[in-house]
């Protein structure tokens, strides 16, 4: 299992930094030191691009020092880096065609640098698919309470972007997550190889249930985006003075009081929302629910469109396309499986409340993870592409296929200050 | 019941004194010389019986001739037991009784099987429980045969259940009845749970005696099951005590005195403990402060002695957190556990005719279980407070328009709701039982007859908001306005015993027989009655040869049959609501929104048919005694048939439903001057202009087609129990002052319902449109449920055998007066599995190659390691609620032809959670060890010491089912260690 440890990176640390002080105690006293003694690095990359020029390979070392080289035409960086221990990290974006970019991303950990010897690291790119349609920021953590009660967490909200200068126009949008509900929970979906048992499938589960726009065509202008109350589309400010007022005429709002019928976790929505802007759910697990089980701290969420020529309804109707959460095939456990090539995006959001925490999306939706601390009006968002904005002339938001890179949290949610 | 009264009376006539009357009579006294006083002086068999006064002297006047059994016991004495004959008794008997205390040579730290006894019956006695700590009587169960450490604590209200385990169907623990001091702990009025009584209230160390009858007990015990525990508290004339304990959760503090008065004896007893939750946190706490007195006097009436005992009992405690500094300022849970009970009895001594016994007695008990929680609420929507009890459509209205209405518009913001379940049940009982004694020169013959009545009821005012402005969707439903409960019971029981031999044989064979009528006055069963009639016969092929290898051997065996009767929730079930949202407007700019709900109250369905659950067992034992050891063996068989079960019934209903979506394009009245009506019989909803410019508008509405789901109650399949118990009590290897007691216990359930019951998928399911609730009703054989409404289930029974064998080495020095007793417990065989079996065994469920899949197999019971699927045999839709359709034929066809009507229809399949659920279950042996000290420190002060699980064992055992270990550390199967000290001081 795939497993991200605070615990055991602080541990690397301590060996590796134990390991230096003897490297530096015990050795030979005329000898150049580490720190300037530098030695040539060449990291290839392979896989199916169409031109190799100009990827641009990063190196970290143990202390975050950070060294980047552009391929050359035969796909090779070439480093002069001081000898150490390096992450390398490759992550590409190819320009958009009709409204779909490919991410090739690749990693290599712990590659050392010795004082002898070449360095040579041979790295091959998955290759993802991502859109122009992104998620542009998730906000579930909720936020404190004036009378110092605790936290209040029915307010969340996701904004769905074109991040393109294109029109774009979905068969059909549908917002999912994947189990388990919170990154830390122990996640009984991993084989004994450390993968996903659905890695190789070419899909990722949707749990419980999703909702979706009820237009069959939903059309995003160049730039637009779209904000979706998740819960209550009201202004929680009235009552909680850190929260959002989500009570506004173009926002849309998961709302379907006769499929979730809490009207706590889904008051009515204001009534300047109109009913064409609220999302449907489609219900196949977890029927106990009260609510869609979004996770207040740690989900992995997704967007999708449904399959060609089924509607969202008729997707989540099929029975004959299940498949149980840990293998439990109790109807509370159906998920239903959605095509990767049919995500449009997905974040893995991990809490910074757990030293451990585990991916549920796959490298070919999301390859890292962004940490996020719930309860203080936090939020996840992504990072804005400096490089591509300059060039467009309009903001554009950081798409590499890879949370840890293109995500930031937010300490203050957006739409606090609206 | 004519019949039976006919017999008793014919019975009773038929009475004549067979024999001379003869007296016997003597002094008892102890050690020291001192007169005991109020000692009770029994002649067995017979049970006649006197108490002795302040001289310590008794007079007993019996009928017959031969050898008889006298028994003196007395709190704080050692039992005394003595042979007289009545032909010779004329002399006067000197009788000298050991105080109780660790110098004497045999001490008894063990639940000890009653011999006397024709079914099985243990006695656990004040030295066994101060050296096992109990702090709640619940634990006594750690004492039998085979049982387990519980780690002692009030915090958690254990309830004892004889002769079964958790998780089985039956409900067992409502059938195990408890008395302390004949006084019978009533659970009948509490509406909130169905269970055996609690013992919490009861104050331990004024506990002389537990005798635990999981056997067939005497018909005088009715309203049961699974046998009853009796608890006899202190009484007479006793010394200064003086009880300390504490332990990592519990902290006790006891005091208790015998008092000479005048005319009497009044023994009175002080008791306070305090049992945490958190160890880190004392401020969340159970607390018991019990005072209990009770009054005992002689006096003679008609020249015949007549004794009388007065008894109260109290205690005000309860739970509580609201210190606790962890929560939120001014939230808290107050649970009062209050009890005054009382009790007066008369016994007179008539010798008369052959009478030989009269009694009364008349008890009562009020307890006051009131729960307060305030915890703080808050919200940025307003929401709909349900509180209609009437069927129809209503719309949520401002609190200030009206306090009172149907649905209140709950507040935005922040306030608290402070709750109040005021619950005081009450239970009275009136009993007058007679014995009359024949005794021969190779007989006795003993018949005891009696009447009973008993009322339960309820004088709390139920659930209750202190503010309906804040209160949250409920209904009130007054405790203290619901029926009482009556039940009026007759009984006679004949006890013959016969000397076979001089060797002690003995022949003792008891017949009984019980008529209970219960009567609700408003309860659309009407009145109930049953029958219990009992068997019991007991052989002593011969007793106390000390001169044979063989000195003793005897045995037994009974039958019994005892009725349960339903409780006040089957005979005069609550009602439920089904409120559906009918109207859903938008939020308005302060958020608030006028809700619209369709209210449906009902309540449990009267089932006709239905016939009272009862149990009949067979007891079978043997008992042995022979130089090295004492043995006993028993088994048993119990069947439980026609046990209550609870199932849904679904009824077609339709509501109107209104969006908000019929508020939009334009609507002519402006939100803020909008008053929205329902009308509460077509739920249609008209909105009016408060400007009074516009006409009043009608919404557009959808009818939504649904079911109702209530509950009926049915008898289901019957469940079998039987088991072993085994008690091997070696003689004391004297040089080493050890014994070694060896005891353990095997007990084996099945239970496989095969009742049909109704089933939906649970919660909100819907036809492929999406937007039609779900039109459909599955009825599959059977259920894995026992206990609360069932549902459609793969598993339709279980089946568990355990092994528990116990060893218990004591080393009594009474030298040092000093008793240390090692117990090791081990569960030697636990197996356990779920099954899912036809009628006769046909298969029942599809064996699924793989989990998505809907269609297998024939489920056999011999696969391993697959899931399987359960089909209902058939289903209706709301639209035809009468035609059963067949499943297993339209599945089929839909798979093929119709994928809309075969994803509706797959709702109704039920699989198991994992591919390993069917698997036999059994869980490798494992051990656990517990050490007890008990020193006494002169005459005055004893102190004892305990640690369970004392090596904090971390083994792990292996599931056979799943091939996982997994650690007993916290895994539930043995304590956690724990540790335990407590002093006692006598002067």
């Amino acid at each position: 299992m795939r497993r991200y440890t605070l615990y055991n990176n602080g541990i690397i640390a301590i060996v590796l930094t134990f390991m230096c002080c003897i490297a530096t105690s015990c050795g030979d006293s005329i000898a150049e030191p580490d720190e300037y003694l530098t030695r040539p690095v060449q990291v290839e990359v392979q896989g199916d691009l169409s031109s190799k020029q100009g990827i641009v390979v990063r190196m970290t070392d143990d202390k975050g020092m950070v060294f980047t080289q552009a391929t050359d035409d035969k796909g090779v960086a070439t480093f002069q880096v001081p000898v150490g221990i390096y992450d390398i990290v490759v992550s590409h974006v190819s320009q958009p065609e009709d409204g779909w970019r490919t991410v090739y991303n690749g990693s290599a950990s712990n590659v050392a640098v010795m004082r002898t010897g070449d360095c040579t690291v041979s790295l091959t790119l998955t290759t993802a698919t991502t859109s122009a349609i992104i998620i542009r920021e998730l906000y579930v953590g909720g936020c404190q309470r004036d009378d110092g009660s605790g936290w209040f967490y029915r307010d969340k909200y996701a904004i769905i972007a074109n991040n393109s200068d294109q029109r774009v126009v979905l068969p059909g949008l549908c917002l999912a997550i994947a189990t388990p509900y919170n990154s830390y929970s122990i996640n009984k979906n991993y084989d004994e190889s450390g993968h996903l048992n659905y890695e190789n499938e070419g899909f990722v589960p949707a749990a419980s249930s999703f909702w979706y726009f009820q237009d069959d065509e939903v059309t995003f202008e160049p730039w637009e985006q779209k904000v979706i109350a998740l819960n209550g589309a009201i202004d929680h400010t009235l009552t909680y003075s850190n929260s959002v007022n989500l009570a506004r005429p173009e926002y849309y709002c998961t709302f379907d009081i006769e499929h979730y019928s809490s009207t706590s976790a889904y008051p009515s929505p204001s009534e300047l929302i109109p009913t064409s802007h609220y999302l449907k759910a489609v219900r196949y697990g977890d029927q106990m629910e009260s609510a869609w089980p979004l996770s207040n701290t740690s989900p992995a969420f997704f967007i999708f469109t449904p399959p060609e020529g089924m509607t969202p309804l008729e997707f989540g109707n099929d029975v004959s396309n299940v498949w149980y959460d840990e293998g439990r095939a109790l109807a509370t456990f159906a998920c239903r499986k959605v095509p990767e090539q049919n995500i449009l995006d997905g974040v893995e959001v991990f809490s910074t409340a757990w030293d451990e925490s585990s991916k549920r999306l796959t490298a070919r939706v999301d390859v890292g993870a962004v940490y996020m601390t719930a309860r203080y009006g936090h939020s996840v968002e992504r990072r804005i592409d400096e490089q591509e904005s300059k060039r467009q002339g309009h903001t554009v938001y950081l798409d590499t296929n890879n949370s840890t890179n293109d995500f930031i949290e937010r300490e203050q949610a957006s739409l606090r200050d609206k | 019941m004519k019949r039976f009264i006919l017999t008793l009376l014919i019975l009773l006539c038929a009475i004549t004194p067979l024999t001379a009357q003869v007296t016997v009579s003597g002094v008892v006294s102890d050690n020291d010389g001192k007169a005991v006083e109020f000692a009770t002086v029994t002649l067995l068999p017979g049970d006649q019986w006197c108490m002795t006064d302040r001289q310590g002297a008794f007079t007993l006047r019996a009928h017959g001739h031969g050898k008889s059994l006298l028994r003196v016991t007395c709190v704080g004495y050692e039992p005394l037991e003595v042979d007289v004959n009545l032909d010779t008794a004329s002399d006067t008997l000197r009788l000298v009784m050991s105080q109780t205390n660790l110098q004497l040579e045999q001490v008894i730290v063990t639940a000890q099987r009653k011999t006397e006894n024709a079914t099985t019956s243990y006695l656990i006695d004040r030295q066994a429980l101060d050296n096992q700590q109990i702090i709640n009587v619940s634990d006594i169960l750690t004492l039998l045969p085979g049982g387990k450490t519980v780690n002692s604590s009030l915090i958690n209200d254990q309830r004892i259940a004889l002769r079964a385990t958790s998780g089985e169907k039956g409900n067992a623990a409502f059938g195990t009845a408890i008395e302390v001091d004949g006084l019978r702990l009533q659970n009948n009025a509490d509406l909130n749970e169905t269970s055996s009584a609690s013992t919490r209230t009861i104050s331990s160390t004024n506990v002389a005696s537990v005798e635990v009858v999981p056997g067939i007990p005497s018909v005088e015990y009715g309203d049961l099951s699974n046998g009853i525990v009796k608890v006899t508290t202190k009484r007479g004339k006793t010394p200064w005590e003086v009880a300390l304990a504490t332990n990592p959760y519990t902290k006790q503090a006891g005091i208790s005195k015998g008092f000479d008065l005048a005319n009497g004896v009044i023994n009175a007893s002080l008791e306070h403990t305090r049992s945490y939750s958190n160890l880190a946190s004392p401020h969340t706490a159970y607390q018991r402060n019990g005072l209990s007195i009770n009054y005992h006097t002689s006096t003679s009436l008609a020249s015949r002695p007549m004794t009388i005992n007065l008894k109260m009992e109290g205690n005000l405690g309860g739970y509580n957190n609201e210190a606790d500094p962890d929560l939120f300022a001014d939230n808290y849970t107050k649970v009062r556990d209050h009890i005054l009970r009382g009790s007066l009895r008369a016994d007179w001594n008539t010798d008369r005719r052959g009478l030989s016994n009269l009694s009364l007695q008349a008890d009562f008990s009020l307890a006051d279980k009131r729960r307060v929680t305030n915890t703080n609420a808050n919200s940025s929507s307003s929401q709909a407070q349900i509180h209609a009890q009437e069927a129809g459509y209503y719309i949520a209205t401002d609190y200030a328009q009206d306090p009172h209405a149907p649905i209140i518009l709950s507040p935005t913001g922040y306030w608290y709701v402070k709750s109040i379940n005021d619950n005081k049940p009450v239970s009275l009982m009136v009993k007058s039982k007679a014995k009359w004694n024949q005794r021969g020169e190779r007989f006795n013959n003993s018949i005891m007859a009696g009447i009973e009545w008993s009322a339960t009821g309820n004088r709390g005012r139920g659930l209750y908001y202190d503010d309906l402005q804040y209160a949250p969707t409920w209904r009130e439903y007054r405790f203290d306005e619901l029926p009482w409960m009556h039940n009026v019971a007759l009984y006679a029981e004949d006890r013959f015993t016969l000397t076979t031999s001089e060797q002690g044989g003995e022949l003792q064979v008891t017949g009984g027989l019980r008529a209970d009528v219960t009567h609700i006055s408003q309860s659309e069963y009407g009145t109930v009655s049953s029958w219990s009639p009992r068997l019991n016969v007991r052989y002593a092929l011969w007793q106390h040869r000390e001169e044979w290898w063989l000195q003793g051997l005897s045995a037994y065996c009974g039958w019994g049959k005892s009725v349960k009767l339903p409780s006040f929730e089957v005979l005069y079930p609550s009602p439920s609501y089904a409120d559906r949202l009918s109207f859903v407007p938008g939020s308005t700019a302060d958020n608030r929104i006028f809700y619209a709900y369709s209210v449906t109250p009902f309540k449990s369905i009267v089932n006709p048919s239905l016939k009272w659950q009862y149990a009949q067992q067979l007891e079978l034992g043997f008992e042995a005694q022979t130089p090295v050891a004492t043995l006993s063996l028993g088994a048993f068989f119990a069947k439980t048939y026609r046990p209550y079960l609870s199932t849904a019934v679904y009824t077609p209903f339709s509501y109107s439903f209104t969006s908000q979506a019929a508020l939009e394009n334009d609507f002519p009245i402006a939100s803020a001057d909008r008053i929205y009506q329902i009308d509460r019989i077509t739920g249609v909803v008209t909105v009016s202009d408060r400007t009074g410019q516009v006409e009043p508008q009608l919404l557009e509405h959808v009818t939504r087609n649904t079911f109702n789901r209530s509950n009926t109650y049915t008898n289901g399949s019957p469940i079998a129990r039987s088991g072993l118990d085994w008690v091997v009590d070696f003689r004391q290897i004297e040089p080493l002052h050890t014994s070694l007691r060896l005891d353990g216990s095997y007990y084996h359930y099945h239970g496989v319902e095969h009742t049909f019951i109704a089933s939906q998928p649970t919660g909100a399911q819907w036809m492929s449109d999406g937007i039609t609730p779900y039109q459909f009703v599955g009825y599959y054989q059977g259920t894995a449920l026992g206990v609360g409404s069932a549902f459609a289930t793969v598993p339709n029974g279980s089946q568990s055998d355990v092994v528990n064998a116990n060893m218990t080495v004591v080393t009594h020095i009474p030298a040092l007066r000093l008793v240390i007793s090692l117990r090791l417990e081990s569960t030697l065989y636990d197996a356990r599995r779920s099954l899912s079996q036809g009628i006769d065994g046909a298969s029942r469920g599809y064996v699924l190659t793989d989990p998505a899949d809907y269609f297998g197999t024939p489920y056999t019971g011999k696969e391993r390691d697959c899931y399987v699927a359960l089909w209902p045999e058939y289903y209706t839709t709301w639209n035809q609620p009468d035609v059963a359709l067949p499943f297993a034929e339209r599945f089929t066809w839909a798979r093929d032809n119709d994928p809309a009507l075969f994803n509706e229809l797959a709702q109704l399949v039920v699989k198991t959670n994992y591919n390993y659920n069917l698997n036999p279950d059994r869980i490798s042996a494992y051990f656990s060890g517990n050490i007890n000290i008990t020193k006494e420190i002169g005459d005055h002060v004893s102190i004892s010491f305990l640690a369970n699980n004392f090596w904090n064992s971390m083994a792990r055992v292996k599931s056979r089912q799943t091939g996982l270990r997994t650690t007993l550390y916290n895994g539930g199967y043995i304590p956690p260690f724990y540790y335990g000290v407590s002093m006692r001081v006598k002067l």
